[in-house]
């Protein structure tokens, strides 16, 4: 027994061996913690970018598209979701590898770091970092990367009553769009009062529903699109900042609008009235004068 | 004598900071375990002398170089047994390649009998070595937290610090081990 502990204390001495010191150990703890968060805060930032795929999604034009199932399996961002449950894998990874971690069931690790990834994720989407972090990275990505809905041709289906592209000239009553793959169509519409004006929708990209031949478009609906993605992709957490800027969006065009309000059409009445009376004013005078003439 | 005396008193932690200043310490520690960790070695694995000194000196060497890492959030003998442990776990192949049996001293397999639901006969019938032959048959993850409650009487909080698996996991894998050497035990031994 005497010569384990003689034998260990000779070696120590002939090997001249130290202990290591006590930062080596908080550091290593340190970076497993910090792995982690890091993994946990990374995970948030790609659900994050999955939830705001689905609250970006135009939704409205679900039954024109396949439906909710197909609209909502198109909506997922599988980079992102991917990335996203890989970062929370690797997290539970990490934080399994801290110090006293052992002490609880992997699974319950994983819950934790799946709750604290969808809180931070939740919490990103709302204070609308996520978007702005959508509209920074979806130009610079592959397309793989994106959602299929902002994917160049998802909305592009004429034999369901749906296309989009870039308009690429505007006239009073129609534009010509160009679709992903370059094809033009002539979209006819009726224009209404509060339609946004030429300058508001050329050589932006617009989603358009209705119907027509291989050429022509006839919309009954037609919104603008985030200018930033690669396909067309509807602006929803936006739209009220845009549409205070001037830019329309979702317009109907065909259907009946909603009866205006009574003060909108005493208004409406006194501007006509006005209009009448600028029309009739210079006659009048011009009357006045030849009679004064005479 | 004097000395020596003054080092049983001190406490694991008060052993450690001493070994940290000075490595000469560092034999009490080795002295205080070497028995306690010989006996947990050869009841595990049953290997032999050489084997369990290889084992020993590279599991002390491992602890002294660490010894920083110990900061009282476990107790001190759960730390060194899981250093042993580990060590041995690394060995173990090699032993396993030879074949192994394991090893229990004279009162080690009636704690265990105490323990294991077996039939009056059939515990009347067992003897050390059958019990040894049915607990080395028995896989590793259930051999070990036997062990260590049964015969080295560890609770369940320091089997979890030894083993690095939650005290949850623990006490099913006991259950589940003590079913497994019961079903053992009347397979081979209880109807014959």
């Amino acid at each position: 027994m005497e010569q384990i502990s003689e034998q260990i204390l000779n070696e120590i001495k002939q090997r001249r061996l130290s202990p290591r010191p006590r930062w080596q150990f908080l550091l290593l703890n340190s970076l497993w913690w910090l792995a982690a968060g890091l993994t946990v805060v990374a995970g948030g930032l790609s659900l994050a970018l999955v939830i705001n795929s689905f609250n970006t999604n135009d939704w409205a034009w679900a039954e024109y598209n396949g439906g909710w199932l197909s609209l909502a399996i198109g909506a997922l961002p599988l980079a992102w979701l991917a990335a996203g449950l890989g970062l929370s894998l690797f997290g539970e990874y990490n934080l399994h590898h801290t110090k006293n971690a052992y002490r609880w069931k992997p699974i319950w690790i994983l819950l934790t770091v799946l709750i604290l990834t969808s809180g931070l994720a939740f919490g990103l989407e709302r204070s609308g970092l996520a978007e702005e972090l959508d509209e920074v990275l979806s130009p610079n990505l592959p397309s793989f990367l994106l959602a299929p809905t902002d994917q160049e041709g998802f909305w592009n289906k004429p034999e369901r009553g749906l296309i989009s592209g870039k308009v690429v000239e505007e006239k009073p009553d129609s534009v010509i769009l160009e679709d992903a793959s370059g094809k033009t169509w002539q979209v006819e519409f009726e224009q209404e009062p509060d339609a946004p004006t030429p300058e508001q929708r050329l050589g932006k990209k617009i989603k358009v529903f209705g119907s027509g031949d291989a050429k022509k478009f006839k919309a009954k609906q037609i919104k603008t699109c985030s200018l930033n993605k690669v396909g067309c992709h509807l602006e929803t957490k936006t739209n009220n900042k845009k549409a205070a800027a001037g830019q329309v969006q979702g317009v109907k065009l065909n259907d009946k609008q909603p009866e205006k309000k009574e003060a909108d059409k005493h208004d409406e009445r006194k501007v006509d009235e006005e209009r009448i009376n600028k029309q009739k004013g210079p006659k009048d005078n011009s009357e006045t004068n030849s009679a004064d003439r005479e | 004598m004097e000395q020596i005396q003054d080092y049983r008193d001190k406490s694991d932690e008060e052993l450690v900071a001493l070994a940290l200043k000075q490595s000469d310490f560092f034999a009490q520690i080795v002295k205080r375990y070497e028995a306690k960790l010989t006996a947990y070695l050869k009841r595990l694995f049953n290997l032999n002398r050489e084997d369990i000194e290889d084992i020993l000196q590279e599991a002390f060497v491992k602890v002294y170089l660490n010894l920083n890492e110990f900061d009282g959030d476990l107790k001190f003998s759960s730390w060194i047994y899981r250093i042993a442990h580990n060590q041995a776990i690394s060995s173990w192949r090699k032993v396993k390649a030879r074949g192994f049996s394991i090893s229990l001293d004279e009162n080690d397999w009636q704690e265990l009998t105490a323990e294991i639901d077996v039939a009056d006969e059939v515990s009347r019938g067992l003897d050390r070595q059958l019990i040894a032959e049915a607990l080395a048959r028995l896989p590793l993850k259930y051999r070990e937290v036997l062990i260590l409650k049964f015969l080295e009487e560890k609770n369940y909080k320091e089997i979890s610090d030894i083993l690095k698996k939650p005290a949850g996991t623990i006490a099913t894998l006991i259950n589940r081990g003590k079913k497994l050497l019961a079903e053992e035990l009347k397979h081979h031994y209880g109807t014959d």
